[in-house]
């Protein structure tokens, strides 16, 4: 028995089977972020520590650090099987991700400004991990940047490829530089996470807003990435029979 | 097989030289920036030197950058680098640009860096870490900066895109050079311990940043 | 000693537009294959991809039965190719251009090389200027002065006679038949028909026939 293993890495039978994703992606985000949010604010108590309903932030601020994470991985995962597949689609994917990953990464910095201001008096305060997120916007836009700045689309999708490579390789050491300014020191600088010591229904809650994160950047890169193989297959005869039926 | 990187880099230095406004351009460069900040800070003797890691690391960092732009741009427009890229070895023609750019702009500013260290207010040791830790640290900068030059290169908006690309990545570059300067004013046991990170660093980015400037140079000559 | 280039069913693209699919045709030694068409049929494209710069969509390009690719040395050894841009060193003499051109490509060294293939192409009392001083014409001799270092097989001319006056074609043209009486093959893109190599030796290739 033969399957075609590369079916669906074609971009129009990809865009077939778009439509469904998108919409069975989007309805899961909304049913879980309403109930993620419930959770948050119903069963979950007024005071955490020595924090006030103020800290209730982190079920938006947690997700959308890990999603951003998260979206820069598999943006590199992306890209380098576009590079050693060459598949077109690979490289699209990799380019509809990582709008969605900057924006996390700034929401990200965005909510925890706030909660900053809230609990430690600062709106900003050069700690480690704050830093790094701030890299990974920093490198996000990079990537953006390069992609857009290329007219040329088969150049934009590799050149923007061996970027998000070469980012991933240089992360654990710009990770490292920030964390461990000074190696002697360096073990005082870790906060230990605190996931642990956590209440359960925080904890339910807070997974629940991932899921709804992720089937928001789910849906969402999936609608973008419809976007750009309609606008690269323009030529195409399937690309222009689409056009016309939306028209 | 015959080694490319004697060619190359007896070329670019040929052509530096001819054209030695380039190497002078950007040494000044990072000169008046050092001599700049003293000034609009209005700083005591006895607090400058805790600024001068920093300063002129950050200094070294924008002023290898401010030349990147040319790197292969000039190869590209004129053609010259399909030849190289047919060459037998790409790596080592990537090899020799990247030590042509170092030894045009990371050199000299290390071969300066001393005085300057002494307009800080520096002396001693500290001074010979910071000469040092440029001398390390410059090439990792030229490196990864060879990286982000051949991804922009023929692009309108090239140099501010090198500099949006370079810049995050040279971050430990910078923590740890500095901190090695910082480290000789606070605790001259540990410099030692820097300067092993930055060798470390210069001797991966030796290994990588040419493979990785080789592919990029491909896709762009595309 | 034959050598063959074999293009089978190439396709290029620029930009997302097809500039030509299922390309097939051989170059042989002592041939001229003459590529034709009209402006943005992807000549220069054609030229650049069986140079090795530009990668093919879909299809093959051999050299005497191995992959024509960059990767592969003894390709890059017998292939000469001059392009749109000269591939010349402003700051540098046309001397010390072709010195560096021979050094980077590890030819075999000859007495007064330089002198006497200068002195073919008629720009040898130019030769100590840098090449910024001499005209558009002179340069781009400069550059074709690069085919006669060392030995080579096969010749990837783009629009070679740019900005040549009539003596300077009919030098170039019958170095390209020097060439090919040596068993070289050469593959050419110009607007210009060729005055003194026989049509005997010429193949023509059209390109943008949809």
């Amino acid at each position: 028995m033969s399957f075609n293993w590369f079916k669906y890495s074609s971009p129009a039978s990809f865009y077939g089977i778009s439509h469904s994703i998108i919409k069975a992606a989007s309805i899961i985000a909304v049913i879980l972020c309403l109930l993620g949010l419930y959770w948050g604010f119903a069963k979950t108590p007024n005071i955490l520590t020595d924090q006030k309903e103020y800290y209730r932030i982190l079920f938006v601020h947690v997700p959308v650090a890990w999603m951003s994470m998260w979206l820069y991985i598999t943006l590199v995962f992306w890209a380098v099987i576009g590079l050693i597949f060459n598949t077109r689609l690979s490289y699209m994917m990799a380019a509809a991700t990582a709008p969605t990953g900057a924006l996390f990464a700034f929401l990200t910095i965005w909510t925890g400004a706030f909660w900053g201001k809230t609990s430690w008096g600062v709106w900003w305060d050069w700690d480690p991990r704050m830093t790094s997120m701030l890299i990974l916007l920093f490198i996000y836009i990079g990537y953006i940047a390069l992609q857009n700045s290329i007219t040329d689309t088969r150049r934009a999708d590799r050149a923007s490829a061996l970027l998000a490579l070469v980012g991933v390789i240089c992360i654990p050491v710009i990770y490292l530089s920030i964390n461990c300014p000074d190696p002697y020191q360096c073990a005082a600088l870790h906060q230990q996470s605190s996931l642990k010591k956590i209440e359960s229904n925080i904890l339910i809650a807070m997974f629940i807003m991932l899921f709804a994160t992720w089937a928001y950047s789910f849906a969402v890169i999936t609608h973008r990435l419809r976007s750009i193989i309609l606008e690269r297959e323009k030529r195409t005869q399937w690309a222009q029979d689409i056009s016309k039926d939306m028209t | 097989m015959s080694s490319t990187i004697f060619p190359v880099l007896k070329r670019d230095l040929l052509l530096a030289y001819r054209n030695s406004t380039d190497i002078v351009i950007s040494l000044f460069f990072f000169i008046v920036v050092v001599a700049l900040i003293p000034i609009s800070l209005n700083e005591t003797e006895s607090t400058l030197p805790r600024l001068a890691p920093g300063l002129v690391w950050i200094a070294a960092l924008l002023s290898s950058i401010l030349s990147l732009h040319r790197l292969f741009a000039e190869d590209h427009a004129d053609g010259s680098l399909d030849l190289l890229l047919s060459s037998s070895s790409v790596y080592q023609c990537v090899l020799a640009k990247i030590a042509a750019h170092w030894l045009v702009t990371g050199l000299p500013l290390t071969l300066i860096s001393p005085v300057i260290g002494l307009a800080y207010n520096l002396h001693g040791e500290q001074l010979s870490t910071l000469f040092i830790s440029l001398l390390v640290g410059t090439p990792v900068l030229s490196c990864i900066g060879a990286i982000g030059a051949a991804m922009t290169i023929g692009l309108r908006s090239g140099s501010s895109l090198i500099a949006l690309i370079v810049l995050p990545l040279n971050i430990p570059v910078m923590v740890y050079g500095s901190a090695a300067v910082r480290a000789s004013i606070n605790s001259p046991d540990n410099v030692m311990t820097y300067l092993l990170l930055l060798t470390a660093m210069l001797i991966i980015a030796l290994v990588f940043a040419p493979l990785a400037t080789a592919a990029a140079l491909k896709i762009s000559n595309d | 000693m034959s050598n063959q280039l074999s293009i089978q069913g190439l396709q290029c693209e620029r930009g997302e537009h097809i500039l030509f699919s299922d390309l097939s045709f051989t170059v042989k030694s002592g041939k001229v294959c003459f590529v034709k068409g009209s402006n943005g049929s992807g000549k220069t494209t054609l030229l650049r991809t069986i140079a090795g710069y530009t990668q093919p969509y879909a299809g093959k390009i051999n050299w005497n039965d191995q992959a024509a690719t960059l990767a592969n040395p003894s390709y890059t050894q017998s292939c000469r190719y001059v392009g749109h841009q000269n591939g010349l060193k402003q700051g540098l003499s046309a001397r010390e251009n072709l010195e560096f051109f021979q050094q980077l490509y590890a030819l075999e060294k000859t007495t007064d090389n330089f002198t006497s293939v200068l002195k073919k192409l008629d720009i040898e009392n130019k030769s100590q200027l840098p090449v910024r001083n001499l005209s558009q014409g002179q340069q781009r001799k400069v550059a074709l002065a690069r085919l006669l270092l060392g030995s080579s097989d096969l010749w990837i001319l783009d629009e070679p006679f740019t900005s040549l006056d009539q003596t300077s074609r009919a030098i170039i043209e019958d170095l390209m038949q020097q060439h090919l009486d040596q068993q070289g093959a050469i593959l050419l893109v110009t607007h210009e028909p060729l005055m003194k190599i026989s049509s005997e030796q010429i193949n023509v290739i059209e390109l943008g026939h949809e």
